[in-house]
């Protein structure tokens, strides 16, 4: 990741290797760029280049510099109260919701890929690219993209026509991480794979109201259709805290 | 509530007057019907498109491709528009012609979906269809994951929304048997994938749940292991997935049991070709020679009126299978006179025969799926329960008293009850 400007606004840019149609990939480009979402990183331009005979896209996105959310996760750091989780939740959630209705999956959700912006609200980064492109994933069938420990059951056996559901099961395990500091599958995809069901929310953290801590758990289903679809409106009445 | 299938004949739908609701089978009605003739007054009337029958092989199937070409969205060219002038019958013929050579023998594909699931829900509200179901083509391959069925979806849903179609818009999931081997029963494993691809869409009310079945034809009691864990299995998945409707079609009785982890609407017919869905069925050199059959729900058999009935009569165990509808009540009442059912013309065990014991059948499942609709999920399980435990100790019973191996066609109710216990853990 290079610090950049595009047309003098500050960007983050990322350079990817094109490992699928580069025309399907400009398509996608040219989806997000479309796409007005507070807590999605914006897209400010992309490019199609050659370098030393391999195909790449350079990528150009909004940039932020509130940092990540893998600072919540230490325990010198205090533990987000309920209704700064349902801001999460619900922040990450919306960007999600508009990514699905472009039939977008980001299949990367983790506390590493949220950002704070200057406004102190969640953007989530690293958008939808990883389905096309980055040097780091192998998009072949039965090998899967994505973080250990974040992907979604289906995710992980290499699926490819992945939904919403997916990127809620991510988000319910990042939701789960910032609340008990603490990996709920001890970042073993095995785990998930197994269908183990994490230690009771509830139970590291009594001030969480039950309703809030069922939300999490159900994101965290193994049965992608048991996991909510509208994601923004699912945190929305735990808004207000417990 | 049960649906009945609804094939050429639309008395049925009519007649019996427990029937409330009803799916017209694209491959048995042309799409002149569709479109000239009235939707029987039920408070269901579906249309099921049958996209999943594109793959039918016209040189094997020519008659059941030569009907299906007749609705625009199987989008066989250069057919004639339909002149009134013609007549129905010569104009399905040279159809029927036409299809011999330009049927396609696969689902429109990329650009073409659109157009398909547009004449298909055009058709729908056209007819007055209360629910409208999208298309979808049979899923045959598992490794494909759902992702065709992933773009009908969404090619239905925009045209649904495009079109403003204000009834509840049930997704079509058919797939052949061919892809359940065990790993398609694995958690976020095949079967999971397309009810991923369901419940994850937005304005869909319900799912259309169909099990194409490739090999030799059995009876509907006879319904492949894995087909019917796949009923199973799916229906509980939605369910559980928060589908409201749930409609299974061609398990036949079978879906009675499917209630009882999810399904809400169960669809079969009076006849083999609408009870389950064997596509070596749509094969030309097919034709069938059927008698009459009691139906008896309590035992879940069919007993044919004569050979079967007389034997059971003679043996004083009428009573056992006994399951009376208005349509049945002057045979059992014969049988108490002592007379049989070769004293009654419409019951007497003759070729094709079939009128009483198909109004029979179909008004003793409407009745069955009309007091599963008003129970809740745990009640239908205790019904189910109870409705296999008796009909295995019965058919025991049968076999005990008769001495006999077989009596009649009986479904394996013990076999129904341990595949439940699976899905429900």
């Amino acid at each position: 990741m290079f610090r950049g400007t595009v047309d003098g606004v500050p960007a983050a840019l990322k350079l990817f290797t094109v490992v699928d149609d580069p025309r399907r990939v400009q398509r996608e480009i040219d989806v997000l760029r479309e796409v007005n979402c507070a807590s999605l990183v914006k897209v400010l331009a992309a490019e199609q280049l050659r370098i030393t005979g391999t195909d790449v896209t350079l990528v150009a996105y909004e940039l932020h510099t509130g940092g990540d959310l893998t600072g919540l996760l230490g325990q010198g750091s205090p533990a987000l109260r309920e209704q700064e989780l349902a801001k999460v939740g619900g922040d990450i959630g919306a960007a999600v919701d508009v990514l699905w209705a472009k039939r977008i999956v980001h299949r990367d959700i983790k506390p590493a890929n949220i950002v704070r912006s200057a406004t102190g609200s969640c953007v989530l980064v690293d958008v939808g690219l990883a389905r096309h492109l980055d040097r780091s994933g192998v998009t072949g069938a039965g090998f899967a993209v994505g973080t250990p420990g974040y992907m979604s059951p289906e995710q992980a056996r290499g699926r490819r026509d992945l939904t919403i559901h997916s990127d809620a099961f991510s988000l319910g395990v990042t939701l789960y991480e910032l609340a008990a500091k603490g990996h709920p599958f001890g970042r073993d995809q095995g785990r998930i794979a197994r269908g183990v069901q994490p230690a009771p929310l509830g139970a590291l953290r009594r001030d969480l109201s039950a309703a809030f801590c069922r939300a999490v758990h159900q994101m965290m289903s193994p049965l992608s259709a048991a996991r909510p679809r509208a994601l923004a409106a699912f945190f929305r009445p735990y808004l207000g805290g417990p | 509530m049960f649906l009945l299938n609804v094939g050429g004949k639309w008395t049925l739908a009519t007649e019996v007057e427990e029937v409330k609701g009803a799916v017209f089978l694209a491959e048995k009605n042309g799409n002149v019907r569709f479109t000239r003739k009235a939707s029987p007054e039920l408070s269901r009337v579906l249309i099921d498109p049958q996209l999943y029958l594109a793959g039918l092989d016209r040189t094997k199937c020519g008659k059941a491709c030569g009907r299906l070409a007749t609705h625009p969205w199987f989008q066989v060219p250069d057919l004639p528009e339909f002149d009134s002038g013609v007549g129905v019958r010569d104009w399905q013929k040279e159809v029927e012609r036409i299809a011999g050579a330009k049927w396609p023998g696969r689902p429109p594909d990329g650009a073409a979906i659109e157009p398909a699931c547009r004449s298909a829900v055009e058709c729908q509200l056209g007819f007055g269809c209360t629910h409208v179901i999208l298309p979808a083509p049979l899923i045959r391959d598992r490794e494909e994951e759902g992702t065709t069925l992933a773009a009908w979806l969404d090619a239905g849903l925009a045209v649904a929304a495009e079109l403003e179609v204000g009834q509840p818009l049930l997704a079509t999931v058919a797939l052949s048997d061919a892809t359940l081997n065990e790993d398609a029963f694995r958690p976020a494993g095949f079967l999971d994938s397309l009810v991923d691809h369901v419940t994850a869409r937005e304005g869909l009310a319900g799912v259309y749940i169909v099990i194409a079945q490739a090999g030799v034809g059995v009876h509907p009691f006879q319904l492949p292991e894995p087909v019917r864990r796949a009923y199973l299995h799916l229906s509980k998945a939605f369910r559980d997935g928060g589908v409201e409707m749930i409609v299974v079609n061609f398990a036949d009785v079978f879906g009675f049991a499917c209630a009882a982890v999810g399904a809400t609407d169960v669809a079969s017919g009076p006849s083999q070709s609408t009870r389950r869905l064997n596509l070596n069925a749509f094969r030309d050199e097919q034709f069938g020679i059927a008698v009459p059959q009691y139906y008896s729900h309590r035992v879940i058999g069919e007993f044919k009126t004569e050979t079967d009935l007389n034997r059971l009569v003679g043996a004083k165990l009428l009573r056992r299978v006994a399951d009376g509808t208005p349509y049945s009540e002057d045979l059992l009442e014969a049988f108490r006179e002592g007379r049989t059912a070769a004293d009654l013309p419409p019951w007497a065990e003759s070729q094709n025969n079939l009128g009483a014991a198909q109004r029979h059948l179909v008004s003793r499942l409407a009745t069955e799926g009309a007091k599963f609709r008003k129970l809740t999920l745990a009640k239908r399980e205790i019904l189910v329960r109870d409705w296999l435990e008796d009909a295995e100790a019965g058919v025991l019973y049968l076999r005990k008293r008769l001495n006999a191996p077989v009596i009649g066609t009986t479904a394996p109710a013990a076999s129904w009850l341990e595949q439940l216990d699976a899905v429900l853990g």
